[in-house]
């Protein structure tokens, strides 16, 4: 174990750092072949992990959580896990190539709860935190905008990562939201040219902003957490190793607190504002007219919804925070008929889509942001085929039995059209209507079966006759009231 | 209220979109206790006016006044109806929710509404007779139906100022004379009720004041008055069906028959 590490902040970064807990050696015996023992600036221990995780069996020889924590670790290809004073970085591809250490912080003391548990929760509260705004982006016809809100932040936490370098400052997660509705008002002002279209003024920007950051991260930052990489997929399992522990109190993973703070935030301004979404949402013109200044609620959900992207970023990246805030809502939409209720069953399929995700991605030993929003697809794709009155499958039956009743229709006004006809010998033969209603026999047949069951009327021998209540049932549908 | 003061008092306003005026310098008083239809042809700036009046648009130049106020002063004083297909009707909420949110503007911010609101909406909707439909949702309503909830919402408001913009588009017989009957009711009870409407044919029986209006006012005041064919013609450039049973039009064949159709 090494001991009595200087204890110093990285002049690069800034953060301060913390001796290597004692489970360093397990994890650096289990992820093994350390490329280059030495930190070279500082002289910590620096290891690579390999790009690939190490077998789970050789996960298991060495030995419990330990070891699972190894995992974690390990999909961070380049980690230096020790106190080190780095006076430089390389970008990550060149510290690839070069194989040499990529400066990332890892503030780790230690661990308490088991990282799967802790990761579990920093899923679902990031799960929920995202659904709530995005129950109103999908009622707006805003879904899109998530997509440009959620990449455009990332130039917001580059430049303010480059004034107050330090990732878990307040001021940037602020200032990476203020990106965000900045983005929209970008979009909405090129839009409003009338040159563009807003889907195109969507596209045209956020890619902007974007690239932008990607450049920037690419020249000045190579440090892990502003990897391009983890920025879009993101990568929950290092969360529960970001501790937020003021004045040396280890009160949770930094994460959890982030996103709980946003939920919290969230759940308040939904109480106290939850009338006038509403009405914004519903009746811009009435909320206009009414002294409601829809722009500010507009907004104030775009401010949201910023806040909320750039906190998912550590954990979910910013591709997959869009499947969180779109598709449990879309699946609730599917489900319900009132907003409240639209609210709480998104926030629960989003919770249920975290978990199972987590799971999937325990067993699987892949991407556990990847597992989540795979999830919400699959509960939204549940909804659309299942959903009991707007599914796709409640649809189909519903038109085929409008099909058969209309059928029944049809047929009841044509027997009480040559009802008492000379013709009607003919017309009403069972056996001549598929020719004369240019019908399938097979369907004439489930017709007039179906006709009879309901009494709608009889077969006498071949000859179908019109009951009472098939009489009234052809002169309703005449009179339009059916259609 | 004072009845020497108008209710709605609209003076030199110009609505322009990038340029292009569609409201040309629009004077026009609406006497309080009065039952106005505003008629014109298509792109002649109906809705355009009454959302002028409502501050929903930028105006280029004049004012419009609410019994001798801006109307951001006198917002409790006016209910608006906005057409129909404004609304998202997929939207998951019942026809209860929509017409307690008349009563938001007298809530204000923060507070919710309650059981008071909630008895206020199922008396609006009863008397536009949906209130065995209050725990619908929304989106299983007709054409009619919807627009009796846009009805009930503005009742709700209890207002001295009702702006309608063509509450009888896509709503059968029935439904509209149910309409015109409230309407009527409204101005027995000294409310104004000004209405967008595009069906000339009606105009006579509906309304006791009419505004002709195509960019600018054509003319307003009493039907008996201003409701002349000579005047409709100067509204509708000459190619107008003016059925009144006395005045016989010169040019039935040129009619524009969606301005005209019958009920």
């Amino acid at each position: 174990m090494p001991a009595a590490l200087p204890q110093h902040d990285c002049s690069w970064c800034g953060l301060p750092r913390r001796p290597v807990n004692d489970w360093s050696d397990a994890v650096t015996r289990a992820i093994g072949q350390p490329g280059e023992s030495q930190c070279p600036s500082a002289g910590g221990t620096a290891f690579f992990a390999t790009l690939r995780p190490p077998s789970r069996r050789r996960m298991m020889d060495s030995g419990g959580r330990a070891a699972r924590q190894a995992t974690l670790l390990v999909r961070h290809r380049v980690r230096c896990v020790n106190d080190a004073s780095h006076t430089g970085f390389l970008p990550l591809r060149q510290a690839l190539q070069q194989r040499k250490p990529c400066h990332r912080t890892a503030r780790v003391n230690h661990v308490p709860m088991t990282p799967p548990i802790e990761i579990m929760l920093i899923a679902v509260v990031t799960a929920v935190a995202c659904t709530l705004p995005g129950v109103f982006l999908v009622l707006r016809g805003m879904a899109l905008i998530s997509d440009a809100i959620t990449h455009a932040v990332l130039l917001g936490i580059v430049l303010a990562f480059f004034v107050v370098q330090d990732t878990g400052s307040p001021f940037l997660v602020l200032a990476a939201a203020a990106s965000g509705v900045l983005t929209v008002v970008l979009i909405e002002l090129l839009h409003r040219t009338r040159l563009v279209r807003e889907d195109a003024a969507i596209g045209l920007v956020f890619p902007l902003l974007f690239s932008i950051a990607v450049i920037l991260i690419a020249r000045r930052a190579g440090d892990t957490h502003l990897d391009v990489d983890a920025v879009l997929l993101g990568e929950l399992a290092f969360a529960p190793f970001d501790r937020f522990a003021p004045s040396g109190v280890d009160l949770g993973p930094q994460a959890l607190w982030l996103m709980g703070g946003i939920l919290v935030l969230t759940l308040v301004l939904l109480a106290l504002f939850y009338k006038e979404l509403k009405l914004a949402t519903f009746d811009a013109a009435l909320a206009l007219a009414l002294g409601f200044a829809p722009g500010v609620v507009h907004y104030g959900l775009v401010g949201i919804v910023s806040l909320t992207a750039v906190g998912a970023f550590d954990t979910v990246g910013s591709v997959l925070v869009v499947a969180l805030m779109i598709a449990p809502p879309a699946a609730a939409y599917l489900l319900t008929d009132r907003l409240s209720r639209m609210l709480a069953v998104s926030a629960g399929l989003g919770a249920f889509a975290a978990v199972i995700g987590c799971l999937v991605a325990f067993i699987l030993d892949a991407s556990i942001a990847g597992a989540m929003a795979a999830m919400a697809g699959l509960v939204f794709g549940l909804a659309w085929l299942f959903a009991p009155e707007r599914g796709l499958l409640a649809l189909a039956v519903r038109r085929v039995r409008q099909r058969q009743e209309f059928a029944q229709a049809m047929l009841a006004v044509h027997l009480l059209h040559h009802e008492a006809t000379p013709q009607a010998a003919v017309e009403c033969q069972a056996s001549h209507l598929s020719e004369h209603l240019r019908w399938e026999p097979a369907f004439v047949a489930r017709v007039v079966r179906r006709a009879e069951q309901q009494g709608v009327l009889i077969n006498r021998g071949n000859t179908l006759a019109l009951t009472d209540h098939g009489r009234r049932l052809a002169m309703k549908t005449l009179n339009g009231e059916l259609a | 209220m004072n009845t020497i003061q108008p209710a709605v008092q609209v003076t030199d306003l110009t609505v322009a979109y990038r340029e292009k005026p569609v409201l040309w310098d629009i004077d026009l008083n609406v006497p309080a206790g009065v039952l106005m239809g505003v008629v014109g042809p298509n792109g002649a700036g109906k809705t355009t006016l009454i959302r002028a009046i409502l501050g929903l648009v930028r105006v280029s130049a004049g004012q419009a006044l609410i019994y001798g106020r801006p109307y951001a002063e006198q917002r409790r004083l006016v209910a608006y109806v906005p057409q129909r297909n404004s609304v998202d009707w997929d939207f998951p909420t019942s026809v209860l929710d929509v017409v307690m949110m008349g009563r938001y503007g007298a809530l204000g911010w923060f507070r919710r509404p309650g059981r008071r609101e909630r008895e206020q909406a199922l008396m609006a909707l009863e008397r536009v007779g949906m209130h065995e439909f209050a725990r619908r949702q929304i989106s299983q309503l007709s054409g009619g139906q919807q627009q009796r909830v846009f009805l009930a919402r503005a009742l709700v408001q209890d207002a001295h100022v009702y702006f309608m913009d063509e509450p009888f588009q896509g709503v059968d017989a029935t439904t509209e004379r149910a309409i015109v009957g409230l309407l009527q009711e409204l101005r027995s009870a000294g409310k104004t009720v000004v209405v967008v409407h595009h069906d000339l044919q009606t105009v006579p029986e509906y309304f006791d004041y009419v505004t002709l209006l195509n960019v600018r006012v054509v003319a307003s005041g009493p039907v008996a008055e201003v409701f002349t064919e000579s005047a409709l013609r100067a509204t509708y450039g000459g190619q107008i069906a003016f059925l009144n049973g006395r005045e016989i039009p010169g040019r039935l064949q040129d009619a524009q028959m969606g301005m005209a159709a019958s009920t």
